[in-house]
């Protein structure tokens, strides 16, 4: 019985061919890809309370209850449909939002380094024309391929100061890579049926860009009871720059990022049942950018809750389960309209391994339903999260 | 350890999986400012071309692996000529013991010679009477020509007649193809024709003091044209070892070629390409950096389109197929191939580099005859774009000369003719370059 249960997760994990991305991320820095792990997904939050230990980006004060040295890694399969227009299609992606690693300083303290992702900058679009040649016509394909992103590699450190109050701080870096090109190839056979004595070679250009700057957040946790948890979290984002690789001559650009406050709380209402809720705003203009000014979004506003339920056991351990929902605002507009994102979602943890009652290792899955909409683009939604932890949470 | 066992099979088959990744696609919405477009610009032959010139004297009527054999056929003479080996001196003669002896007295008593004709070429489906004669006068089968018996370094000597020199007449017979069918309509058409010859002519062409320098094959009938593909000499000995018994034995032929009349001359104002010994065309060109925009490109009041800023999607040689002479018009499909001159100083024999044009052109032999004026479209893109990449880099086009000439050289004694300076169908150069702006960050 066991070894079936092993081969289902197994094959639960392992996507099929995936591909593509959102063209909501054509504008700015690309579609905003916040480093949440499942948990936080399943339950509708932004990545500031937690109550069980993990390893979050920009939030070392969720790594404070951790036993032992623990790795995190957190695999996110999506894909949907699109609607625009008359204009149908599918959108595939997977992508690595979240990987970490926390190291305990006795009981209170904690180190964290982590890379989670930020801006996801891969779509890509295609239109079929015709030219005419020699008086015949020759179908043509433009494609523009956009591959990139933006990951924040930060190092974190938190103290809990009193029993109720603890405050942490990180430092990182952006780091990111983008390849855009444009490619216009040519049919064998004409529109006209006329064979085209030799075949017409493709055109491509390209351009190349590297992102570089800095960021910083501070993290504070209150526990006013022992049923209640407060966290805010300010993250200060610098500026990043794009700058064109060697050989593209193309200008740079200079992005300012704007700070972020989240605030968030949970709520213990039993040892079975637990609340979570929060909100973060930025302020996106002013952005440093005239090109980026222009697509910014202004302040835009998350907020999300959900609810986590444990009144079973499986495997090795309980089995909490999370109901959450969440609506978001992108930084980016898309075709000078506002992005807006809502998912309902759905999670489980299931504990692989556990020694004297401590978890060792588990995986937490989360799978979101949902839309994104910018004007007359609609977008459905599938978002599937799971994060494996090993170590001691 | 088993359970950590367990997560790591899961970790690494997720990182695999996400190796998989590939980019889908969604409509143009509109966003993109790339505006690109793709134009036609055709070069008229005097912006590109610097010079042309055509060379001929590439392989000899020695390599192909037939002789052409005609009388007047569009004022063309041919005459195969071949080599005669050693008449065998000895023969493995089954005695009426059953026992096989080697007799080394034969007497020859007569002979036939067969000549063999490629059936789908020129006048074969007609019936020829062709001729068998001796030659007299040495030759040298890789340099001769109707003129000259020998034309190597250093030694030229010619005919004492044109054609062959003083000949006599060996043998004679019909060339029918049909004749099989005189007895039955299904029989297959007939591509040898046996020629007897006497035993005093079969004496002369084995004594080495007869003086008899090979076979040469000629036509009667005006208008004939044929492929020869084999020739044959067949003793008939009688064995000195049984006197009732008579035997066939083969004489090895060698040198199986061919000499025309007249020979054509070099193309004055057209192209020419193929024939035996083959004729290459070379064109020297100079790509224009500059070419006029299109309304679409500049708007009403014109501009000029650098070609080394935009991105070339097909560059071609457009050629006009011309009336070949009607005695040289090919028999056969022509496969062309262009390559660039490496080192035109040393034309006619420069090196060439590899192979232009992304597939040979086959070009029916029509073209060249009954349907002149058709376009052939000579693929140059990656030359071109190599030509405009280094003038990008030093701001000056150099002059590139290309050679056009047939695969298998000679293929044929046919050429392949195309239109050249001065008419509507003088060659030209046609590219197709797509400009876009940059691709910029959004």
């Amino acid at each position: 019985m066991r070894l079936s249960r092993s081969v289902f997760l197994v094959a639960l994990m392992v996507p099929g061919t995936l591909a593509g991305q959102s063209v909501l991320g054509s504008g700015g820095l690309g579609l905003r890809s916040e480093p949440l792990d499942a948990v936080q997904r399943a339950l509708g939050g932004v990545g500031v309370t937690t109550r069980r230990a993990a390893v979050l980006p920009g939030n070392p004060l969720a790594s404070l209850d951790v036993l032992a040295p623990t790795i995190a890694f957190t695999a996110q399969p999506q894909w949907g449909k699109f609607t625009v227009g008359s204009e149908r299609g599918n959108f595939f992606a997977n992508r690595f939002p979240v990987l970490g690693f926390a190291y305990p300083l006795g009981t209170k303290g904690v180190v964290t380094l982590t890379a989670g992702s930020q801006f996801d900058q891969n779509w890509s679009v295609e239109s079929k024309d015709s030219v005419d040649i020699a008086g015949g016509t020759v179908g043509i394909t433009d494609t523009f391929l956009s591959e990139g992103g933006i990951v924040a590699i930060q190092a974190g450190w938190a103290r809990r100061w009193t029993n109720t109050l603890a405050s942490g701080v990180t430092l990182g870096v952006y780091r990111g890579g983008l390849e855009r090109s444009f490619t216009r190839s040519f049919d064998l056979v004409a529109a006209d049926t006329i064979f085209l004595a030799n075949p017409i070679a493709g055109s491509t250009n390209f351009g190349r860009w590297t992102h570089s700057g800095p960021l910083a957040s501070v993290n504070v946790a209150w526990d006013p009871s022992a049923a209640l948890q407060l966290g805010a979290a300010v993250g200060w984002g610098g500026t990043i720059r794009v700058d064109p690789e060697e050989g593209f001559a193309t200008a740079n650009r200079k992005v300012s990022i704007p700070l972020e406050l989240k605030v968030s709380a949970i709520a213990v209402l039993s040892s079975a049942l637990a609340l979570n809720a929060g909100v973060s705003s930025s302020n996106w203009k002013n952005l440093g950018d005239p090109d980026v000014d222009a697509v910014a979004g202004g302040r835009v506003l998350s907020y999300g809750g959900g609810m986590e339920l444990e009144v079973l056991s499986f495997w090795a351990g309980g089995l909490p389960l999370r109901l959450g929902y969440r609506r978001s605002e992108l930084p980016f507009r898309f075709l000078r309209n506002r992005v807006r994102e809502s998912v309902v979602s759905f999670g489980f943890t299931v504990v692989l391994a556990q020694a004297l009652d401590v978890p060792l290792a588990a995986l937490d899955v989360a799978f979101e339903s949902g839309s994104r909409n910018s004007g007359n683009y609609k977008e459905s939604l599938r978002r599937l999260t799971m994060t494996l932890l090993v170590g001691g949470r | 350890m088993k359970r950590y066992f367990i997560a790591t099979v899961m970790v690494c088959a997720w990182a695999a999986s996400g190796c998989t990744e590939k980019i889908a696609t969604a409509p143009d919405l509109g966003f993109l400012q790339i505006d690109a477009r793709t134009v036609e610009v055709l070069v008229p032959y005097e912006d590109f071309v610097d010079e042309v010139q055509v060379i001929g004297g590439y392989g000899s009527a020695d390599d192909l692996p037939f002789a052409v054999l005609a009388r007047d056929f569009g004022g063309l003479n041919a005459r195969p000529l071949l080599h005669l080996e050693d008449f065998p001196t000895e023969a493995r003669v089954p005695g009426t013991d059953g026992v096989t002896v080697t007799d080394t007295d034969l007497s020859f008593v007569g002979g036939w010679v067969l000549i063999q004709f490629d059936t789908l070429i020129g006048s074969a489906l007609v019936p020829s009477e062709i001729e068998v004669f001796d030659v007299r006068e040495d030759w040298h089968a890789p340099t001769v020509t109707w003129d000259l018996a020998v034309d190597s370094a250093g030694d030229q000597r010619p005919w004492t007649q044109p054609g062959g020199g003083s000949t006599s007449l060996v043998g004679a017979g019909t060339f029918d193809a049909f004749i099989g069918r005189l007895q039955d309509d299904d029989a297959d058409l007939v591509d040898t024709v046996s020629i007897a010859i006497d035993s005093a002519t079969v004496a002369a062409l084995g004594d080495p003091a007869s003086g008899v320098k090979g076979l040469l094959l000629s036509v009667v009938e005006p208008g004939a044209f044929l492929h020869v593909l084999n020739v044959g000499l067949m003793l008939t000995t009688v064995p000195s070892t049984r006197p009732d018994t008579i035997l066939q034995l083969p004489v090895l032929m060698d040198d199986l070629v061919f000499m025309v009349d007249p020979v054509p001359t070099a193309p004055a104002g057209w192209l020419r390409v193929g024939g035996a010994p083959s004729w290459r065309t070379i064109i020297k060109m100079s790509i224009p950096r500059n070419v006029d925009g299109t309304a679409e490109l500049c708007g009403t009041p014109g501009c000029q389109v650098d070609l080394t800023e935009v991105d070339i999607n097909l560059a071609e040689l457009v050629l006009t197929t011309r009336q070949t002479e009607s005695a040289f018009q090919p028999q056969g499909p022509m496969t062309i191939d262009v390559r660039r001159v490496l080192n035109p100083e040393l034309l006619p024999k420069s090196p060439l580099s590899e192979s232009l044009v992304p597939f040979v052109e086959n070009l029916q032999p029509q073209l060249f005859s009954t349907e002149p004026g058709k376009l052939v479209l000579l693929a140059l893109t990656e030359l071109v774009k190599e030509i405009l990449a280094d003038a990008a880099e030093t701001g000056t086009v150099a002059p590139t000369s290309v050679a056009l000439f047939t695969v298998i050289e000679p293929l044929n004694i046919g050429f392949a003719s195309f239109e050249g300076f001065g008419g509507a169908g003088a060659p030209a150069l046609r590219l197709f370059y797509t400009i876009a702006n940059d691709v910029g960050l959004p």
